[in-house]
């Protein structure tokens, strides 16, 4: 979504915070496109990936009232779609339907193939929705020294430069979450 | 993209409206509690508490502008039944004029809440006709539930209200355009 797409997502979601019915469709449709692609991309079945979204917009329409002015209307539906789909793998995966999981199917090369896809498939989608999680919980600052860079705008000033490191940082603290335990014989120095 | 999906998420927007309107118009009954307490209207008060719930929760449904009118409204009804048991009935005379302290002191408090009205007014980009229409309901309605105040109470209260509301718009409208201008 280019940064005028962005800036118009945003004003509608504030008309419909408002109480602007006409803003409705408009978010609407900024939303679908992204939310069912992510949809998609963690579920692979397409009658799952239509609920997934669903769920993800009916949720942030619930809540659309009290949508927080500071924070981006992509991310937060790309939080909740990635809550959705997660939610949904759960469930298929206690019912081993999940293609990913299905070891014991494993009878030809090419269902091997078919399987190492579909967990690459899965694996991209979830990295992908981590990084949309942490995204939406970095402060509006930083959100917008990383949109500026990866809407290729270049850091002049040292200072800027530093900025843009420390929200890449704390990015990637989010993405990694809390530090991992050290193994066992990994205290040396 | 189905319009089965688009207006199941219109519906639970209408919901989730209604849900965040309704705990924030209990706000709006509490207007009715300083005629219970004070003016001890016992039932009309309580009737009056309901009437202002339920045009806060429906103003509040319809638009973030119409819960702010409502609130706004109650908070000018609830000013002449405080400030009567503030300031008494006495009066001052002068030039063969009087006037009743209590009118006066409401129009000092109605005021406050016309400049804090303004402002929340002049912020809105949607639901101002909202905000009036609910304003003037909830006056009117929560006015109801203070039969102890006198005519020129409620009077004074609306005098406020009128002198002070429109340069708080003014001055917060241009306030925010510079805040704006100056971010730009």
């Amino acid at each position: 979504m280019d940064p005028a797409a962005r800036r118009d997502l945003h004003d509608a979601m504030l008309r419909l915070r408002d109480g602007d019915r006409d803003a409705a469709r408009p978010v609407f449709h900024a939303l679908w496109g992204p939310t069912l692609a992510v949809a998609r991309a963690g579920l692979g079945d397409d009658a799952d990936a239509s609920d997934a979204a669903q769920q993800a917009l009916m949720k942030l329409f619930a809540g659309a009232a009290s949508f927080d002015p500071d924070r981006s209307a992509l991310g937060w539906a790309l939080a909740l779609v990635t809550w959705e789909v997660r939610t949904l793998r759960t469930r298929r995966r206690r019912r081993g339907e999940d293609a990913a999981v299905d070891i014991d199917a494993v009878d030809s090369v090419d269902h091997v193939r078919a399987n190492v896809d579909a967990a690459t498939t899965l694996t991209r989608a979830e990295d992908v929705a981590r990084v949309a999680d942490a995204f939406v919980r970095l402060d509006a600052r930083d959100q917008e020294t990383l949109r500026a860079f990866l809407d290729g705008e270049a850091a002049g000033a040292p200072r800027e430069r530093k900025r843009r490191q420390r929200a890449i940082d704390r990015l990637k603290a989010l993405v990694l979450g809390p530090a991992t335990p050290p193994l066992p014989g990994d205290d040396h120095v | 993209m189905s319009d089965p999906t688009f207006s199941a998420v219109a519906g639970a927007y209408e919901r989730g409206r209604l849900a965040w309107a309704a705990p924030r118009a209990l706000v709006a009954g509490l207007a009715a509690l300083p005629s219970v307490l004070i003016g001890g209207s016992g039932w009309r008060s309580v009737l009056m508490a309901l009437a202002l719930i339920g045009i806060a929760a429906v103003s509040g449904w319809r638009s973030r502008g119409g819960l702010l009118g409502a609130l706004a409204g109650a908070a000018v009804a609830a000013v002449p039944v405080v400030m009567s048991r503030l300031v008494g009935d006495g009066h001052a005379c002068a030039g063969g004029i009087c006037l009743s302290w209590c009118g006066v002191a409401c129009a000092g408090g109605a005021a406050a809440v016309g400049v804090a009205s303004g402002a929340a007014f002049s912020g809105l980009r949607h639901g101002r006709i909202d905000f009036v229409v609910a304003a003037i309901a909830a006056t009117v309605v929560g006015t109801l539930a203070c039969p102890v105040v006198g005519v020129g109470s409620v009077v004074g209260a609306l005098a406020g209200v009128v002198v002070a509301a429109p340069p708080a718009v003014v001055a917060w409208g241009a306030w925010r355009e510079a805040q704006r201008k100056a971010l730009a």
